[in-house]
């Protein structure tokens, strides 16, 4: 186990909290410049996985109007459905579950940022004490007018959550407009459903989280959220935010009530 | 279950475990002291015992009931009072003999964390905190006799000489204070932030600095006699010993220096970081290391004697009475082990 945590410490930790490290120098000691430059940076190394995330979404929207003609021709029988859905995925090269691979990278990236923040930030003796083992000697010398990190920001300090709550907010907003601007529209009544409700929980759950996490992640999460929406908006031009603002019901809902 | 759906319940549970780990919590690194025949320590838990130095039996602990928090200062004993300092911002005076409250500072509201030693001189108790002040209270009253803001936090141990207080801060400054007054008499500046004391010997005060050097000083005036340099911070105070100056950076090197020129006469690679200086018993040193070590070395030459093993990390430094070298480590026990061999003589468990 400890084995696992020095190779992790040494490839994805220690990088990471270097870097950070390195923008707080450059970026006029400001931690939160900081970590929004870190996420600039994982972003850009982790498009090639997003883009693939939303091409595969991109096709999976395509294929709407056969998956419809599908749930038309198969009704419930959700067997033969699930069967004739499969078969024309993977007739167009899709691959249903490929979409999570992104997802699933993106989480030791969060881990990996936030154990950085927490312990760049030093906020207890030990962090601050343990941070002296990873940072790598060239640039202790040219950050050591640097640290200690001033983890201060307006109103905020970095390693603890909102006191006023703005962050949460704008957390549950960011990943509330990314949702609707990504979920697709699906001819299956009970998955249309489900994104609806997925739509509303997801970003109130990731504004329960801020609430108890450092400013740090969370500024985080909102700044990846942006990036994230500009790019959704660049690949689908103004469709998904023009769709913010059209009414919520489904393809599936709008097919059965015209039935 | 769709992709989606795979997708968010992953993020949740990411999201979930990043709100479940906030980090390494503030454990504290106190150290033992030696009062006659009692033992004063801060636990790992928040608490403060006197035990007993020949056997380990415990003769009190405050508080009685919950814990005061992390305890980074180690006791400071003085006119029978116990001094303890808390991580939460709060400083108190305990009977010695009895472990009685007798005032808190600053009553029932809090300071910033204190983080290093007090020290206690000629009834005045001095110690600095995490907002950068430097406090001075009338150590049988707990009364504020004066106070000075420094511009970063203070996490450095404060020397006393003649006059004049030394304390270094995390805006890279060594500041000489007078001690009666508070008045600055002069500063310095270096290259990093000190978390390390500073120690006033013959004149000449030497600190180290997250800039990994060691700096010596004259006391007096505060102009630079030299400068020395290790392969990381420096976090311990320096101490003399066999005319050598010594000094533990978190290089994991114990540095013996000439205290006149800055120049090397031997090091020690310990093994694991050194937070804390080494104790010091003639002709002998012991120091605690982040990977659970105690060592023992010859002053005069640096060369291993012994070594312990304690199942945390030893990040106070030790302290030695007698025979007996006194340890506490973050595997929530306090060892005395023989100087002379390692041996263990006792060992006490706190926080049961």
């Amino acid at each position: 186990m400890n084995e696992i945590g020095q190779i992790w410490n040494l490839i994805v930790l220690e990088p990471m909290l270097n870097l950070l490290i390195l923008l707080y120098t450059v970026l006029f000691s400001n931690f939160a410049l900081a970590i929004i430059g870190l996420t600039i940076v994982v972003r850009v190394l982790t498009q090639p996985l997003l883009g693939r995330q939303m091409r595969s979404m991109k096709a999976m929207q395509e294929l709407q109007p056969q998956l419809q003609a599908l749930q038309k021709k198969y009704g419930k029988d959700r067997e033969k459905m699930a069967e004739a859905q499969m078969k024309l995925y993977r007739e167009a090269g899709i691959n249903p579950l490929g979409g999570c691979l992104p997802v699933l990278v993106q989480m030791p990236v969060w881990i990996a940022l936030y154990q950085a923040i927490i312990q760049v930030l030093g906020t207890s003796p030990e962090q601050l004490l343990e941070l002296s083992q990873h940072i790598y000697p060239p640039l202790a010398t040219i950050a050591q007018n640097a640290l200690p990190i001033n983890s201060q920001f307006l109103w905020l300090d970095l390693g603890q959550p909102d006191p006023f709550y703005v962050l949460p907010i704008l957390v549950v907003f960011v990943f509330w407009l990314q949702q609707k601007m990504t979920t697709m529209p699906t001819a299956d009544p009970q998955t249309a459903s489900m994104n609806q409700s997925m739509q509303v929980m997801m970003p109130i759950m990731f504004g329960f989280f801020t609430l108890s996490v450092a400013s740090g992640l969370a500024i985080y999460w909102i700044v990846s959220g942006v990036i994230g929406i500009v790019v959704q908006y660049r690949m689908y031009g103004g469709a998904g935010l023009r769709s913010l603002f059209a009414t919520t019901r489904s393809p599936a809902r709008r097919s059965n009530k015209r039935k | 279950m769709s992709r989606r759906a795979i997708a968010i319940g992953a993020l949740l549970l990411a999201a979930a475990f990043l709100s479940a780990c906030g980090g390494a919590p503030a454990v504290g690194w106190s150290g033992p002291v030696v009062s006659g025949d009692i033992l004063y320590v801060g636990s790992t838990g928040g608490r403060v015992y006197a035990l007993d130095v020949a056997t380990g039996q415990e003769l009190w602990h405050y508080p009685l009931e919950g814990t005061l928090t992390a305890l980074y200062a180690s006791p400071v004993v003085g006119d029978g009072l116990v001094y303890v300092a808390t991580f939460a911002g709060q400083v108190f005076a305990l009977d010695a003999a009895t472990g009685q409250e007798r005032w808190k500072f600053p009553g029932e509201s809090n300071i910033a964390s204190v983080v290093a030693d007090p020290i206690y001189s000629q009834g005045r108790l001095y110690f600095g905190d995490n907002e950068g002040i430097v406090y001075t209270l009338d150590a049988a009253t707990g009364q504020k006799l004066w106070e000075f803001t420094t511009q970063g936090q203070i996490w450095s141990g404060l020397a006393l000489w003649e006059d004049t207080l030394f304390v270094g801060s995390f805006d890279h400054r060594l500041y000489a204070l007078d001690a009666e007054t508070g008045t600055k008499k002069w500063e310095f500046e270096a290259a990093g932030a000190i978390t390390a004391g500073p120690l006033v010997e013959e004149s000449i005060v030497f600190f180290g600095s997250m800039d990994k050097q060691v700096y010596a000083l004259d006391a007096d005036s505060g102009g630079q006699r030299w400068q020395f340099s290790t392969g990381n911070w420096v976090w311990s105070q320096p101490r003399f010993a066999e005319e050598a100056l010594l000094i533990a950076s978190l290089d994991h090197k114990l540095y013996a220096l000439n205290p006149n020129s800055g120049e090397s006469i031997w090091e020690f690679d310990a093994g694991g970081v050194m937070r804390a200086a080494p104790a010091l018993a003639s002709d002998r040193l012991v120091l605690g290391t982040g990977s659970g070590q105690v060592r023992a070395l010859d002053a005069t030459n640096g060369l291993p004697i012994w070594q312990f093993q304690t199942e945390g990390q030893v990040l106070a430094a030790p302290a030695i009475s007698g025979d007996n070298v006194f340890v506490s480590s973050y595997d929530r026990k306090i060892y005395a082990l023989d100087i002379n061999t390692g041996q263990k003589i006792w060992e006490f468990e706190t926080d049961k």
